[in-house]
Formats: C-alpha cells, sequence, structure tokens
C-alpha cells in the first residue's frame, strides 16, 4: 500500500538534512525580523505603515527560506520605512528606537553568513569567531554613533548644514561601494599544483 | 588544484548595506530624525568596516582521494585542500559524491565550512562511509569562497575528481575441504592418489622405498611382517567461478547481483588462500575473463573485475552480445575443475550454460542469489500473474538442472557450499560408463 505523498515532502526532507548551526540563523533571522516588523509600525496596521509591515512580512518569509535572495533587503527596507513613516518628522522614544535598530542589525548580519554557508556544512568554530567578533565590534561602534547622534540637539533649520549632512550621507555609502571596487587586477600567481590522487 | 577565473563580486548583503543604509541616512537629513541615523549606523558601519580588509587574490581548492580501496562498510577520507593569498572569512566547500556513498556524519551533500588564513594551506578532512561495492567517481569539491564578512564572494571553484575504490564484502566462506577432482602436484586438499599427505588411506606391507617413519609398528608387532600407514596426497584444484552479471533482480545492496559479487569474491578468497588456482568468468562481459592463477595478488586481480559487473543497459542485446557460448565457457573450464555458476538463474541463457558444462563432464554448483522474498515492481495489473508464471518455470528449470546432477543451492554466507561440494565430491568419484 502507497503511502500518501506529503505536500513539500522534498523541501521538509532539506529542512530536516540541515545543520544546527543553519537552523539558529534561521530562528535568528525569524526572530530578528518579527521583532523589526512588530516594532516598525506600532500597531498602526492601516495606510502607510500597515502596508509596509505586510510587505515586510512577506519579505521576512523569504528571508527565512532564502537568505541569499532579496528577502532581508525587503525586511530591512520595509521596516525602515515603516519606521520613518509612523513617526514622521516626531523624535521616537529612545529604547524602541534601539530594539528596533539591534534586531534590523543583526538581522542583516545573520542573513549574510546564511547566504554563504551550506545548509548541511559543518562549521568550524573560527567563521563563528570571526563573524561573532566583527558583529560586536559594529554593535559596539554604532552604539558609539548613536550617542553622539542622539545626544546632540536638533539642528536647526540651516541650510549649509544640511547641505554637508547629505554630503556626508553620500559619502558614508559611497564609501563601501569604492573600497568593493577597489581591487587590484586578479595578477597573483596561482598556487603550485598538487596531486588529486594519493597512492 | 582547480582555479577559477572571475574576481571578488558583491553579494544581496552588501547591495542591502549600502542601499537600506545610504537610503536611511538621506531620510534622516530630510526628515530631521537622528533616530534613522542610529537605524543605519551598523549596516554603513559594518560595510565600511569589513571592507577594509578586502581580498584581492583568486582561491584554489584541490581534492585528494585515497589510493586504497576500502571494504563495504568500511570508511575513508578524502582531504579538499584550499589556498588563498588572502583571508577568506568562510571557505565553504560542498563535495559531490556517487550513491553509495554517504558521510559519516552529517547528511548529503557533505560539506564544511572554514576560515582560510592568507598563504597557507588548509586541509579539510571528509570521512565517508562506502555502502556497497564498487568503483565510482568522487568528487568535484567545490569551493564558495567569502570574505568581508559576507560581502563579497568569488565564483564557485571546483576541484577535480578522484576514484574510490570499494571492495565487496567476504562474508567468511568456509567451505569443508573436498573438492571433486584434486588435481596438480602439489596442494592441500586430498586427492584420491595414495602419496606424501595427512589424510589416512590405509595400512599395507611395506614395500622398498617406503619411508621408516611410515611404519606402523602397532600392526608390524601384531603380524610379525613390516606394514606402512598409507595416505592420500594432498593436491591443488581449479575452480571456476562464473558470476552471471545480466541481470540484477532485487534492490541493492542485496541484489541478486550484490549477493553474487559477494558469494564470488568469498569463494575465490577461500580457494586461494588453499592454494588453489581460481578463475572468473564475467558472463555480462564477454573479453574479460580472468585466467587460473593462484596467490594472494590474483585475489586482487578477480576483485578488480568484479568491481565492473553490472548489467548491460541494453538487456536485450546484453542476453546475446555479452554472452559467452557454451562452447567458449566450457574450453574455459579444465577438464578436472569445479564450476561455481553464481546468478540468479532468470533466464534460459544461464541455465543453458550450466546444462553444457555439466554435460561435458565438469564439477558444476549453481549457487541461486535471488533475494529470498524477492517481489518485482508493480508495472501493471499482470505484474503478479507473470511473476508468478517465471518463478513456476525457473522452479522447473532448476529441478532439471538437479536431475543433470548439478545442485542448486541458495547463497547463505558461510558453509553454504559444504552440503553439495560433498554430494559432487561424491558423483565425481563414482564410476562412470563410457560412452
Amino acid at each position: 500500500m502507497r503511502r500518501p505523498r506529503l505536500p513539500f515532502a522534498p523541501e521538509l526532507e532539506l529542512v530536516r538534512r540541515w545543520s544546527a548551526l543553519t537552523v539558529v540563523l534561521r530562528a535568528t533571522l525569524l526572530v530578528t525580523g518579527a521583532v523589526a516588523v512588530v516594532l516598525a509600525p506600532g500597531g498602526r496596521l492601516l495606510g502607510l505603515p500597515g502596508l509596509l509591515v505586510l510587505v515586510g512580512a512577506l519579505g521576512l518569509l523569504g528571508a527565512v527560506t532564502v537568505p541569499d535572495g532579496a528577502g532581508p533587503a525587503v525586511v530591512l527596507g520595509a521596516c525602515a520605512a515603516a519606521w520613518a513613516a509612523r513617526y514622521g518628522t516626531h523624535p521616537p522614544p529612545l529604547p524602541q528606537t534601539l530594539l528596533v535598530a539591534s534586531a534590523l542589525a543583526v538581522h542583516h548580519q545573520a542573513a549574510a553568513l546564511a547566504a554563504v554557508l551550506p545548509p548541511t556544512a559543518r562549521t568550524d568554530r573560527a567563521v563563528l569567531l570571526r563573524f561573532g567578533s566583527h558583529g560586536v565590534v559594529v554593535l559596539a561602534l554604532s552604539a558609539a554613533v548613536a550617542v553622539l547622534a542622539l545626544g546632540v540637539a536638533r539642528p536647526g533649520g540651516s541650510v549649509p548644514l544640511e547641505l554637508a549632512g547629505l554630503a556626508a550621507a553620500v559619502l558614508a555609502a559611497a564609501l563601501p561601494v569604492a573600497l568593493a571596487h577597489a581591487g587590484r587586477p586578479d595578477s597573483r600567481p596561482a598556487p603550485p599544483p598538487r596531486h588529486q590522487r594519493r597512492g | 588544484m582547480a582555479e577559477s577565473n572571475g574576481g571578488w563580486r558583491p553579494t544581496p548583503a552588501f547591495g542591502r548595506a549600502v542601499g537600506v543604509g545610504a537610503g536611511l541616512l538621506l531620510a534622516a537629513i530630510l526628515l530631521r530624525r537622528a533616530d534613522l541615523v542610529v537605524l543605519a549606523a551598523p549596516l554603513v558601519i559594518g560595510a565600511a568596516l569589513a571592507l577594509t580588509d578586502r581580498p584581492t587574490g583568486r582561491p584554489a581548492v584541490g581534492l585528494t582521494v585515497p589510493g586504497d580501496a576500502v571494504l563495504e562498510g568500511g570508511e575513508t577520507t578524502l582531504t579538499a585542500t584550499v589556498v588563498s593569498s588572502d583571508t577568506l572569512d568562510l571557505a565553504a566547500l560542498v563535495l559531490t559524491v556517487p550513491p553509495w556513498l554517504e558521510p559519516v556524519s552529517g547528511h548529503l551533500p557533505p560539506a564544511a565550512a572554514v576560515a582560510v588564513p592568507a598563504g597557507p594551506a588548509v586541509h579539510v578532512p571528509f570521512e565517508l562511509r562506502s555502502a556497497r561495492w564498487g568503483r565510482r567517481p568522487v568528487g568535484p569539491v567545490t569551493l564558495h569562497a567569502a570574505a568581508a564578512y559576507g560581502l563579497l564572494r568569488w565564483p564557485p571553484v571546483s576541484s577535480g575528481t578522484g576514484m574510490a575504490t570499494t571492495w565487496p564484502l567476504r562474508e567468511g566462506f568456509h567451505a569443508a575441504d573436498i573438492v571433486p577432482r584434486a588435481e596438480g602436484l602439489v596442494g592441500a586438499h586430498r586427492s584420491r592418489r595414495a602419496g606424501e599427505g595427512s589424510d589416512v588411506a590405509g595400512v599395507r606391507p611395506f614395500v622398498p622405498g617406503d619411508r621408516l617413519r611410515r611404519v606402523n609398528w602397532r600392526v608390524t608387532g601384531r603380524t610379525g611382517e613390516l606394514h606402512v600407514t598409507s595416505t592420500y596426497s594432498d593436491r591443488e584444484t581449479e575452480v571456476l567461478l562464473c558470476l552471471d552479471s545480466r541481470h540484477d533482480l532485487g534492490r541493492p545492496p542485496a541484489s541478486s547481483l550484490d549477493a553474487g559479487v559477494r558469494a564470488a569474491a568469498a569463494v575465490a578468497e577461500h580457494y586461494l588462500r588453499a592454494g588453489d588456482r581460481v578463475a572468473l568468468v564475467d558472463l555480462g562481459q564477454r573479453y574479460r575473463p580472468v585466467p587460473a592463477r593462484n596467490g594472494r595478488a590474483h585475489l586482487v586481480r578477480i576483485l578488480d573485475l568484479l568491481l565492473d559487473a553490472r548489467p548491460p543497459h541494453d538487456t536485450t542485446r546484453g542476453r546475446t552480445a555479452g554472452l559467452l557460448s557454451p562452447a567458449e565457457l566450457t574450453g574455459l573450464a579444465a577438464p578436472g575443475a569445479l564450476v561455481v555458476l553464481l546468478g540468479p538463474l532468470s533466464t534460459p541463457a544461464s541455465l543453458q550454460a550450466v546444462a553444457t558444462l555439466a554435460r561435458a563432464g565438469r564439477s558444476v554448483v549453481a549457487v541461486d542469489t535471488l533475494p529470498a522474498g524477492f517481489v518485482p515492481h508493480r508495472r501493471g495489473d499482470y505484474t503478479e500473474l507473470a511473476f508468478r508464471l517465471w518463478r513456476l518455470r525457473r522452479d522447473a528449470d532448476v529441478r532439471r538442472l538437479g536431475e543433470l546432477g548439478v545442485p542448486v543451492v541458495p547463497w547463505r554466507g558461510a558453509g553454504s557450499l559444504d552440503q553439495v561440494l560433498r554430494d559432487v565430491s561424491r558423483a565425481a568419484r563414482a564410476p562412470r560408463v563410457a560412452r
């Protein structure tokens, strides 16, 4: 007697093979994404924030299933937009700001690692240490920036200051792009060939 | 060591960090919201920090496959080697493995993720267990290199492949020291001829030439005349193994071909250890009979041929193209050889070969390798009926072989052939009528 075939059986079989680290990373993506999606609109599910949250929830599904796709970017973009739309030009409360920022940062880091990690791979401890230490450094520097940004009083409507800010923002965004494309031509000698078979 | 042309390319994480980060910074200025800078800071700072140590060199990967064969169920370790002139935050290695080769721990496909420092090679072991005999290509191992904490990646690089060899598990076959016709000059089996040996043939009067140590003093003292203890001489024999690989019935790793290959390996090892000469013919491969030789090295040669045993893809053509004619098969078996046919006895062609050998006066034993409880895949309403008819015809053919003096015995490992070898040996020693 043939057993009935479950829907999504091949996909479930693949999920069953995931390593523990992959499961932890996907769970982290789900939790941090859910925190951001819930906190960003602050209960305002009607109007633009609600629409953005819906998009963010769909992106969260994509992020958990395919971290190498556009899902994490959709989560980050939708939540940031919902957060901005919710408060307009008013300053939001500090604890929620830090919570959303942390959730988005961890979501981004976890997605970056999950995207390059094969689901069945056994992972060396050194990899976790490298990514973990990088995340801690980034969060520490970001905390310093947050203290500076939130500690400084709101600037007035100074046009030169806004222009300087815009230039700083463009520079901050352009710096990683410039670094990424500033690699030298790949002209290093190849490593020596090795035997493929050991007798 | 395989390399790849390409370059370090931004990942979606890079686009996410730059795009969302820049958008948040612009919105922060336009909306005069400092909190949006807090949201953007981890993305932008993380990207800038990661890219300060960006790589430029190309990574390379190689695969080392042990040349030694393993037994079924044995484990082997393949080693992937990664070399990079820059630090790789994550080098993900995915190994392509053939069927019946599976990781000792973890799931398929075998994969590992390591960090690679700049310069020295990093060796990553993959422990695999072989579940079935055979010779299979293993690899390549594919390197997915990532740097800048997942913001940059190199296109996949694949290594070369290797060959993993798994010998069939010999099931500890032990047969009673009986062969139908021991021939040759020396060996370990008792022959019908009197001579120097260990098995007592009887006591007879002393004749000139007998050795003094053979004198039976008890009989001599009782009779008053010199008597000696006579023995049978120890001789070797020749065993021809015929493996019928044209049909593989049942499911691997317990199919008829699996049982046949394991049985052939076990029987060959047993007789080679006893100093006999063993030949092998794969009825599915016309031009590769292994001639009768003895010695440990010959076992390797036999196992080497067994590794290539597989049913032909085109079974219609395989029934005739891969088949040795009965005359050719009879010519391969020496007159006094013990012929052991191993197969599922599923076709008239294999039964015809056995019958021809028996009629030519060879001592033949047929080992039935059809799995117990074999049931074919259901392909239609008449599958069960056709299978029952096939079983009835096969049973009738096997009975007909018995009438020709060919015992048919199912393969059950150690001691499978003891009784039939005893019967065959007795039949070979019986007087025959010359026609």
